[in-house]
């Protein structure tokens, strides 16, 4: 009995510590540098701390739909939130767009970015592009209007877009595509080239944001959504190279 | 389908004979070596043990990466690159299974009977002969036990991979990356055919090792 007792208490005060957990947002792995400066600033404004959890977007997808804990869900494509919603696992009303992201080539090769894509010989890293979306754009663009250009057998896939930089600042690639914000966001590496994509080849990448039904922190949630659409939070998003709608 | 399982089966080969023929002089010194340089060489040989995965990849990419040591004097040999080629996979799964081939031929080597080896020296046999025709028959079940558990715990390898691999097809996208990918994109059928298979495998393998272990017999 006593020890039923104990188990119940502990019951109690984990759950109470639970209601005091911060804000746990998913969020693809090319918003997250911009992600953690929103966090940064909702904090300071609020008082309510967001931890953050990143990966590519068919990833977290995935951990949502078997229960993962988060309570904010910023995928880099629609059609994953669209399934969430259509599946019962939003919030009603909450899905809307956040941002636009664009593709960018970089590289730490001598060369130009578009020469070191069609003229290299080395690899080229995109992300996964049947769970991340940024790596689906990158390979309509390889096998859209460059398909005739680049050696396929020259793609490495990284797990979710993140890796991709990974790949190519350690010079394992010779050039990937990435976000836009992940080259905004470099500190400690310099590649010798940047370049955004030319917007003809592939469609901008429309991501969405959903606020998920299991909350129990609906209020703070609802208060971030409408911080990451404030005036203060579009212009961080634009900063870091993003269209907002 | 079958692409992953060929191709971790192809690492899985590749990787035990070059690990049983490096062991073999690695075991041989470590079990007859009494110096101060024996238990700084065990600890080396037992990293991949104790390391994560991520630690070895993070700096087999830097090593092996075209601007790494290794990685450049590659290029310069192939004009490829050793990472995201299955020639780095192979290098990355000797590093990660050393712990696994080394172990069981020490214990092998360290059990063989002192006074066996003396008698073929006095009987005229060199060095080399006597280890060939006495102390490796006799440590023919640490060969086995070596063998058994560097394949399997190749096949099993899956950090090292995701971190230096880049998952292409027929090169580096072996078995377990292969499910790893299955399951991020929700196809959990076909994670399911592979996972089972390779339980399968894994479990028919270490019941053979165990029972041929039990035997006290030969292998």
């Amino acid at each position: 009995m006593r020890l039923v007792s104990i188990f119940l208490f502990c019951l109690l005060v984990a759950d109470e510590g639970h209601a005091a957990e911060p804000l746990t947002v998913a969020v693809a792995s090319n918003f997250r540098v911009v992600a953690e400066a929103l966090a940064e600033d909702f904090a300071n404004t609020t008082g309510n701390e967001i931890r953050l959890s990143s990966g590519s977007t068919g990833k977290l997808y995935g951990q949502i739909l078997n229960g993962a804990p988060f309570d904010v869900f910023l995928a880099a494509d629609r059609e994953r939130p669209e399934l969430l919603e259509a599946a019962g696992h939003v919030a009603e009303g909450s899905r809307r767009i956040y941002a636009v992201g664009h593709l960018a080539l970089v590289s730490m090769s001598a060369r130009e970015c578009e020469v070191a894509l069609l003229g290299g010989d080395g690899r080229i890293a995109i992300a996964n592009p049947d769970v991340a979306p940024f790596g689906a754009a990158a390979m309509s663009a390889l096998s859209g209007a460059y398909h005739q250009l680049v050696d396929r057998d020259r793609l490495v896939f990284a797990e979710n877009v993140a890796q991709v930089m990974h790949f190519v600042v350690t010079g394992n690639a010779e050039v990937g595509l990435v976000s836009t914000a992940q080259i905004a966001a470099l500190e400690d590496f310099a590649p010798s080239c940047t370049q955004t994509l030319r917007q003809d080849v592939y469609e901008p990448v429309v991501q969405q944001a959903v606020i998920l039904k299991r909350t129990q922190r609906l209020a703070v949630a609802t208060a971030f959504f409408e911080f990451l659409h404030s005036d203060q939070g579009r212009a961080k998003i634009q900063a870091f190279g993003y269209g907002v709608r | 389908m079958s692409e992953p399982l060929w191709l971790s089966a192809q690492l899985a080969i590749t990787t035990t004979s070059i690990l049983l023929l490096l062991s073999t002089p690695l075991a041989w010194w470590i079990a007859r070596n009494r110096s101060v340089a024996k238990p700084v060489v065990q600890s080396l040989v037992a990293l991949p043990i104790v390391l994560p995965p991520t630690v070895l990849g993070f700096y087999l990419l830097i090593v092996l990466g075209p601007a790494g040591p290794i990685g450049s004097w590659w290029v310069s040999l192939t004009g490829s690159t050793l990472t995201f080629s299955f020639a780095g996979l192979v290098i990355a799964s000797c590093i990660y299974s050393l712990p696994f081939a080394v172990q069981p031929l020490v214990s092998a080597f360290e059990a063989i009977d002192q006074r066996d080896l003396e008698a073929a020296w006095t009987l005229g046999a060199d060095r080399r002969d006597t280890f060939f025709s006495i102390a490796m028959p006799q440590a023919r079940r640490g060969y086995f036990n070596a063998a058994a558990l560097s394949f399997a715990h190749t096949l099993g390898e899956f950090g090292v991979v995701l971190m230096v691999g880049g998952s292409i097809p027929g090169e580096t996208r072996v078995v377990s990356i292969a499910i790893y990918d299955q399951v991020e994109s929700l196809n959990y059928a076909g994670a399911h055919q592979l996972s089972l298979i390779l339980l399968s495998i894994a479990f028919v393998m270490l019941l053979t090792m165990f029972i041929v272990n039990r035997r006290g017999g030969t292998v």
